[in-house]
């Protein structure tokens, strides 16, 4: 039994998004994982909340250093509305700051650039697991 | 003469009523004094009951103090002797721990600044391994009297197969006793059942102290060991024979109190401190119970314990053929992997990493949970080992924080707390097990074994898991066009002197070149990056240019 996830992408580089993206299939593809993916995307850090309750989304991967209003600040403003949504924060560095403010604003994941899939597959089977259990 | 007489009737009769009244205050006053005198008497006697109580309490109260000052006596002589006692295990402590560290330091020493020749350096190491080890064994005596002391020792009881566990005993002890010279025989009864319900742990510290106290006293002849089991009262019942000096009677009965040895020298002359039968007695009464000894002086002892089963399922009629040890050499076990070592203090992270390192693993390590939270975050590690008091973040917190952001590596807790209250309190959290500081070899190594992977078949597999997004057609295509584009934007930034343009495009290309192998790109444009947020734009600019030129030379070959 396959089940389908909604997945937001929030990157201001559409490389990156796109990279993750493909990491993502790929994890899914090598290790058999029983999902079905549709990809959500967002540039900026606007209005996320709004996004994610129009594209019904299971899970985000929020990079960190957005112009305008930083990840962990959208972080924050998803928590307001959606307490149990799963976000995975996207950084290029895991610098003390950023992951203890992940941690301590309720991050469900944090992965580094470059991507490794180890990290990446983590990250959906904790969804996984966290979807069964509700 | 009437009137005289008559003067002479009212004079008696004056006199008679005189006389009257005379009486009437006379009894009046009698029966006053009467009432007084009898107040008087029972006051008096109330007086002299009240007195008497007083003195009755007096002398109760003065007993009292008496006794009391007696008690206290008693107790402040007791305290006092406990007191020395207590002083005197704390110098024999002292005493026995100062020795090995004496010889490690010094045997250290001689090879950091000596020459010392390889067979030389080899017996140092042995000494100051034996050292450490047998002061690893005192702490966990000190802390095991400790909690015998506070009554806070408690059993793990766990099923378990008695005979796998004094077959492990039984080798352990053909070798130790080899090394002495002694003979050694364990005879092991076919009705013991085959499995248990008890803490092998403590058996086991029990067996331990009951067999190396028999070595220590035997300069020759046999060590023999007899186990039975008595099926009606579910009761183990082993005994420990030695062919050694034996005890005099008077004496036998103090070797079971701690920091008494039978001889005050003894502890000198071999080392000990005098507390293993102290601990063995509370570990058998424990449970369920007792010590017994029996001993001849010049001929030796035979000390007998019996211990209390449950569950007891099986019977080990077959005992396996009795195997012989030639050495307890340590197999370094050849391993591909990597493991994140998180340990604050430098000399056990050398340690651990050169005794990691021999296994052919990759180690990378980190000086606190944070550092180790971080690059747990951006490796791909196949076990983490994480110290537990550390600063900034302990181990604890680092493993709730991996937990929270779903990390699924294994981790390991090393920690030089024993308790075991503690070690399932580890587990509890979520460790996947826990080592125990000093870490010992062959237990580093069986969970090492269980996490990497061996030599033989790694090669091919190792290469497929980093490079499962390099592979990827669809990646490398994205890549490349990325490549191109960032190509472009840098050969236009530089012509405008647009500096937010080269950081973003040097970001990009260090986000990801190293995933597809091109280290020297992901060299360049972490340079780059760092005398741009420098704010050295001259070499920043030059910096670029050679990456820009690494960068068009990557995207030729990949055209071809």
């Amino acid at each position: 039994m396959s089940i389908t996830i909604n997945i937001l992408l929030v990157d201001d580089v559409e490389y990156s998004r796109e990279l993750l993206r493909a990491a993502i299939l790929v994890c899914i593809r090598e290790h058999k994982t029983e999902i079905d993916v549709n990809f959500f995307h967002s540039s900026t850090g606007e209005l996320i909340p709004d996004r994610i309750a129009i594209h019904d989304i299971d899970l985000v991967y929020l990079d960190i250093e957005l112009p305008h209003t930083s990840g962990l600040e959208v972080l924050k403003q998803i928590r307001k509305v959606y307490p149990e949504m799963m976000v995975v924060m996207v950084s290029g560095e895991s610098s003390s700051k950023n992951v203890t403010s992940a941690i301590k604003s309720g991050a469900n994941g944090f992965i580094v650039k470059p991507f490794n899939s180890g990290r990446i597959l983590d990250t959906l089977q904790s969804y996984l697991k966290k979807a069964k259990k509700l | 003469m009437a009137i005289v007489s008559w003067q002479f009737e009212i004079d008696v009769l004056s006199i008679d009523m005189n006389e009257e009244r005379l009486e009437k205050r006379y009894q009046r006053e009698r029966q006053a004094r009467e009432a007084a005198e009898s107040l008087l008497e029972k006051k008096s006697l109330e007086l002299f009951q009240r007195n008497q109580e007083l003195e009755e309490v007096k002398e109760s109260l003065e007993k009292q103090i008496l006794e009391r000052t007696r008690e206290a006596e008693k107790a402040k002589s007791e305290a006092w002797e406990s007191n020395q006692a207590k002083s005197q295990f704390l110098a024999n402590m002292s005493h026995a721990t100062m020795t090995p560290l004496t010889a490690i330091i010094g045997f250290a020493e001689v090879l950091l600044q000596h020459k010392v020749s390889s067979e030389d350096s080899i017996k140092y190491l042995n000494t100051i391994v034996g050292s450490g080890r047998h002061l690893s064994t005192l702490l966990g005596e000190i802390l095991d009297i400790s909690k015998i002391e506070n009554k806070n020792l408690e059993l793990q009881p766990i099923r378990f197969n008695l005979p796998n566990l004094l077959q492990d005993i039984e080798q352990m002890y053909l070798f130790n006793c080899k090394k002495e010279r002694l003979d050694f025989v364990m005879v092991i009864e076919s009705d013991i059942p085959e499995w248990v319900v008890t803490d092998p742990t403590r058996l086991k510290q029990v067996l331990h102290n009951l067999l190396n106290n028999a070595i220590k006293f035997t300069s020759e002849g046999c060590i023999s060991v007899h186990v039975n089991f008595q099926p009606t009262s579910n009761t183990l019942l082993i005994d420990v024979v030695d062919t050694g000096e034996g005890i005099v009677e008077e004496k036998q009965a103090l070797i079971f109190e701690y920091f008494r040895q039978a001889d005050a020298t003894i502890s000198s002359n071999l080392g000990g401190t005098g507390v293993g039968l102290f601990i063995t007695k509370s570990l058998v009464e424990l449970m369920g119970g007792f010590v017994e000894l029996q001993s001849t002086v010049g001929r030796g002892s035979k000390f007998s314990v019996s211990i209390a089963c449950e569950d007891c399922e099986g019977k080990c009629s077959t005992i396996k053929a009795r195997r012989v040890v030639d050495s307890q050499s340590v197999g370094i076990p050849s391993l591909v992997g990597n493991i994140l070592l998180v340990e604050d203090i430098e000399v056990n992270r050398q340690l651990i990493t050169l005794n990691l390192r021999q296994t052919g693993a990759k180690i990378d390590t980190a000086v606190n949970g944070l550092e180790g939270l971080q690059m747990a975050l951006s490796g791909e590690y196949d076990l983490i080992l994480m110290d537990i008091q550390m600063p900034v973040m302990d181990g604890k917190e680092a493993l709730k924080s991996l937990q929270q952001l779903g990390i699924s590596t294994p981790i390991y807790a090393l920690t030089a707390n024993v308790i075991s209250a503690d070690i399932q309190e580890y587990i509890a959290l979520g460790f996947s097990g826990v080592l125990s500081k000093p870490l010992e070899l062959n237990k580093l190594h069986s969970v090492l074994k269980q996490y990497l992977r061996t030599e033989n078949h790694s090669d091919a597999e190792k290469a497929q898991r980093s490079n499962l997004f390099a592979q990827d057609p669809k990646i490398k295509a994205l890549f490349f066009s990325e490549l191109s584009k960032q190509n472009m934007e840098i050969t236009e930034n530089i012509k405008k002197l647009d500096y937010a343009g080269l950081t973003n495009a040097a970001h990009i290309i260090k986000g990801s070149a190293e995933t597809f192998g091109y280290d020297t790109l992901t060299k360049l444009a972490s340079e780059s990056l760092l005398l741009l947020r420098k704010k050295q734009y001259e070499q920043a600019v030059q910096q670029c240019t050679n990456l820009n030129l690494k960068l068009a030379e990557v995207l030729n070959e990949y055209n071809d």
